[in-house]
């Protein structure tokens, strides 16, 4: 058990990525009813952008504010433009549209960027816990599991006990009527969106720091963000974070196996088909509108 | 819109009427192609019709059912896989081995789609991601068949073996004609599905579910079979890029690839054939033409994502949706003429460009054709391409373009010409055709811009005179033949 | 023949549907109600979509109860819905012709003759070749019926057909009912909000109430009884009826 301690506690950080990622969409799925493709490309794109202003040689905190501002404006813009043309289509083509988006974001930073290696470091960077005199995770990444522990008990709270989380609610409940019972459609979605980029931004700080400082490859994060996800059944924050750390510690333990270790990045996309496969076992019903089947 | 009522409906037509304009279109760019394109040309084409194959696949899902597939082009790679694997393993000929590779990849398909059978459409969208993004590290990690021993069939020290061509393809001229016949013969199943009774049970279960469900529709056996016929032939076409190359690389068939199939298949328009037909050139085609001309292909990619965002905010129908509908209004009468006067233009033409030594004849002749047919077939095509930019700002150019034409059409008619009030329209058209294409060609044929330009210019040019000429001793003769054949195209779906 | 024993249904609190015992053998038979009172409930216990908490159903003496949905329609059982099911980018033949790929015929000829002669009960056959898009509400809703009467149904249940139609549309569709017990030898169970369709074709009418039987019998004697009256309608004076 002692052996397998250390891989436990570097899978439950590897974990936190991902279950931070996945509260992000959780969220604004729950708001919104939209999955965010772009999640990870605006995670991304802010990761790119602090790198880019500390470069130049201006504070860290700098660089930081940059990054996560960016992704939340340009989450804002889309929130505000682009979502509401797509509001009369159903949850799929919403879903695509995002994927657009992400497209958009990761071609355009990946061009500018290209493929250099860099690295975002921070400042937590420099220390980290010890365990038998070995350094396993550094304080970012406790700073990062803390961080989706706050961002979840956060967005419980405002989903739960505040105006603005009811409207949300509302609206992913059923949106024509919650228009028609005067919640402000627009504006209440314009914040979920708001939201998931200052979520999408700061995890992907975190992410370029921990991952790999590359559009591309953070864009793609967004698939074991997913996975985590899928595990929540797009709606529970707490079994999206237990998920993703779930997930962290399988893919950390296959690294004692050494046959299965080179599948391990498969373990997140896995881990989902199999959740998903246990939770579709019960038979077809019909939707409460008679209009489909699940 | 206003509808005769007593005109009556034209009905769609049998199954064989319905496939035969695809087939026949196939047909000729088989036949031509080899003519006009070098051999790296076609080695590109001969990726992109398989690319159209895999496209056709998730337009299948899509269009047919509703249900998003991002894992086609991952079941592909199972696919080109098995074809491998059986090739270098048992020594059997190509052919035998694409058909197993293929119905392999659609028993995948068929297991995929069965968690499907469950579950709303986004619930199978991220599915199908986690499996493409699951062959993904496995082909990562195993590789491809090469000749090795083993399961996985990969050599580690040595020379890595490819597969022959099958034995009658083994150039590239003949491999680009072996897949379009595969080509052909995938759509061919597809577009006759649609137009019997699979087509009609996936239409009742689109609709709605529990509809067919009351209905007695299998909801199961139907969904069931449009995954194994999606995950096949997906399969095929990975087989032939298999062929293609004779290996596949084991970082082939990323995840991206099959996002980006799917995002350009509702791009080219996932509820008709030529949409599959528009994917396949915009995956392949475009980048590889783009990269001649030095632009980064992740620009290529961020264009994607916008003209995918694009199409799903104006509905869906893509550019082939926007093409049948002009299509519909084409009349028997135009056929005729234009076969004519185009035919006479264009060898007229050619030979004028033999005679100055500027381009070959068959050259000349394909480039007048082209122009032509880009000026008829597709009015306004560079209005189609600011819908991308939204509504607004199509309507914002629209007014300014009329605004500008009646100006000048009252200017001509002072002037005692025939005013024409879509001039402005015109000229744009024809400037954006004579740069669009002369570009293409300058790229992909080494032609010179400026003769390139000359002869699209001229040949529109002409055209518009020899119009001018006849009109209007021309439209007594058209009413006839028109009263005589009612439009051709007008089911065409 | 519908038998209906000791029927109920319950969602987690709620009874849409409460210990209801009936028998229906009238050739047209209407259902009416408040929103909420449990007839579409009703009808999707009878398609096979809702699983009765208790009770049974049997149609024509035989069993339904138990039966999976997607094996209802062998049985004879036919259901249209209240948003229309027409595929817009099939024809109406074509939409038709679906219903009829999955329906026992004994012939080719014998299927080409139900599709058509269908159609052209319903009063559509002009319409073969439009597009599910192309048609009109009214057009639909009869397509809805036609596909309803395909393939020897025994029981053909409309849900709310006639909404959204104009009065002289509404005509029509009242022919069109009366005439499918003579056209397919089909029992019919309407459910409408529009008593003047009840009225003008239904032989009997029942009432739901809070998933419960208000009242049962001729169309006229239940219409003007005090209690239904008070539950739903109205003053219904002048009116013309079926026997």
């Amino acid at each position: 058990m002692e052996t397998l301690l250390p891989f436990i506690v570097v899978g439950i950080s590897v974990g936190a990525v991902y279950a931070l990622s996945g509260v992000g969409l959780v969220v604004l799925y729950r708001a919104s009813g939209v999955v965010n493709f772009a999640f990870g490309a605006l995670g991304g794109l802010a990761a790119m952008v602090c790198w880019q202003v500390i470069d130049l040689e201006y504070d860290d905190w700098m660089g930081w504010v940059a990054g996560v501002g960016v992704a939340t404006l340009l989450s804002w813009v889309y929130g505000r433009f682009i979502a509401p043309s797509l509001t009369h289509q159903d949850r799929v083509v919403r879903a695509m549209a995002t994927l657009g988006f992400a497209l958009m974001i990761m071609g355009i930073a990946q061009w500018y960027w290209g493929d250099d290696p860099r690295r975002l470091v921070l400042p937590t960077d420099s220390d980290g816990i010890e365990f038998d005199g070995r350094r396993l995770i550094s304080h970012t990444r406790v700073v990062a599991l803390l961080f989706a522990a706050g961002a979840t008990v956060g967005m419980l709270w405002l989903l739960a006990k505040t105006p603005l989380g009811l409207r949300m609610r509302a609206l992913q409940s059923n949106r024509v009527l919650a228009g028609l019972v005067g919640v402000r459609v627009k504006r209440t979605d314009t914040w979920a969106w708001t939201l998931a980029g200052l979520l999408a931004g700061i995890s992907g700080l975190f992410m370029g720091n921990m991952v790999r400082l590359n559009p591309t490859v953070l864009t793609f994060l967004v698939i074991p963000a997913m996975a985590a996800a899928m595990v929540g059944r797009m709606n529970s924050l707490t079994a999206t974070v237990v998920g993703g750390l779930v997930i962290g510690v399988i893919e950390s333990l296959l690294n004692l196996v050494p046959e299965v270790q080179r599948y391990g990045s498969a373990t997140a996309f896995v881990v989902a088909i199999s959740v998903v496969l246990w939770q579709q076992r019960h038979g077809i019903g019909l939707s409460r509108d008679n209009s489909h089947l699940e | 819109m206003a509808r005769n009522k007593d005109k009556p409906d034209i009905p769609p037509g049998t199954p064989f009427q319905r496939v035969r304009p695809m087939l026949i279109t196939f047909f000729i760019v088989a036949l031509i192609g080899p003519w006009v394109f070098s051999s790296y040309w076609l080695n590109t084409f001969s990726t992109v019709a398989c690319l159209v194959l895999a496209s056709g696949t998730v337009a299948l899902l899509y269009g047919q059912l509703g249900m998003v597939s991002l894992a086609q082009f991952a079941l592909a790679g199972v696919g080109g896989w098995f074809c491998l694997r059986l090739v270098h393993g048992t020594g059997m000929p190509f052919e035998l081995a694409l058909v197993l590779g293929a119905l392999i990849a659609g028993l995948f398909g068929l297991i995929l789609g069965l968690p499907a059978l469950r579950m709303r459409g986004l619930y199978l969208a991220l599915l199908t991601l986690m499996i493409a993004a699951a062959v993904q590290v496995v082909v990562n990690v195993i590789g491809f068949p090469d000749g090795g021993p083993g399961w996985t069939g990969k050599v580690v020290n040595g020379q890595r073996m490819m597969i022959a061509r099958p034995l009658i393809a083994p150039t590239d001229v003949d491999y680009f004609r072996y897949t379009m016949f595969w080509l052909a013969l995938g759509m061919g199943l597809i577009e006759w599905a649609r137009a019997t009774l699979p087509g009609r049970a996936w239409g009742l279960i689109r609709k709605s579910e529990a509809a067919a469900i009351a209905a007695g529709v299998s909801v199961v056996r139907y969904k069931a079979l449009a995954f194994a016929m999606a995950g096949a032939l997906a399969g095929l076409a990975g087989g032939l890029l298999a062929g293609l190359n004779g290996q596949l690389d084991n970082t082939g068939f990323p995840v991206a690839q099959s996002i980006l199939l799917y995002a350009l298949t509702i791009v080219g328009g996932a509820y008709h054939w030529m949409g599959a037909v528009f994917a396949g050139l915009l995956i392949r085609a475009l980048p590889a033409l783009l990269n001649d001309h030095g632009v980064d292909g992740n620009l290529s990619n961020a264009f994607y994502g916008f003209a995918l965002l694009v199409s799903l905010i104006q509905g869906r129908k893509g550019l082939a949706g926007q093409l049948a509908d002009f299509y519909k209004f084409v009349r028997v009468s135009r056929i005729v003429e234009g076969s004519i006067i185009w035919g006479a233009i264009s060898i007229g033409l050619a030979i004028a460009a033999v005679h100055y030594q500027a381009m070959g004849f068959a050259g000349a002749l394909f480039l007048t054709l082209v122009a032509l047919l880009f000026r008829q077939a597709i009015p306004g095509v560079c209005w189609l391409l600011l819908g991308f930019f939204g509504k607004r700002v199509q309507d914002a150019a629209e007014d300014a373009e009329a605004w500008l034409s009646l100006r000048l059409a009252n200017l001509m008619s002072a002037l005692g010409l025939m005013p024409d009030h879509r001039i402005v329209k015109r000229t744009l058209n024809v400037l954006f055709i004579g740069y669009f294409v002369g570009y293409v060609v300058n790229g992909v044929f080494d032609v010179d811009y400026i003769v390139a330009l000359t002869i699209i210019w001229s040949s529109i040019a002409i055209r518009f005179l020899i119009q001018l000429l006849m009109h209007p001793a021309i439209l007594p003769l058209r009413q006839k033949i028109d009263a005589k054949y009612p439009k051709p195209f007008a089911a065409y779906r | 023949m519908i038998e209906i024993n000791d029927l109920c249904v319950q969602f987690g609190g709620v009874k849409p549907i409460d210990g209801l015992t009936v028998t229906l053998n009238r050739p047209i038979v209407g259902l009416i109600g408040p929103n909420g009172a449990g007839k579409t409930t009703l009808l999707n216990v009878l398609s096979g979509f809702v699983e009765p908490r208790r009770g049974w159903v049997k149609v024509n003496g035989e069993m339904i109860t138990g039966v999976p949905a997607h094996q209802r329609a062998a049985f004879g059982l036919r259901r249209t819905f209240q948003t229309d099911q027409i595929a817009e980018d099939l024809t109406l033949l074509e939409n038709v012709q679906a219903i009829a790929d999955h329906a026992q015929f004994d012939s080719r000829d014998a299927e080409k003759k139900a599709v058509y002669g269908a159609i052209d009960f319903v009063g559509l056959s002009h319409r073969l070749n439009r597009k599910g898009d192309s048609l009109s509400t009214e057009e639909r809703h009869l397509a809805e019926i036609a596909k309803a009467l395909i393939g020897n149904p025994k029981l053909v249940m409309l849900d709310e057909p006639g909404a959204g139609m104009t009065e002289t549309e509404s005509e029509h569709l009242q022919k069109v009912i009366k005439g499918i017990p003579g056209y397919c030898k089909a029992q019919v169970f309407l459910i409408d909000h529009d008593v003047e369709l009840i009225a003008a074709c239904c032989n009997e009418t029942m009432v739901l109430d809070f998933g419960k039987l208000l009242a049962l019998g001729p169309t006229l004697e239940v219409l003007k009884k005090p209690e239904v009256q008070q539950a739903y309608l109205g003053n219904f004076d002048d009116l013309e009826v079926a026997a």
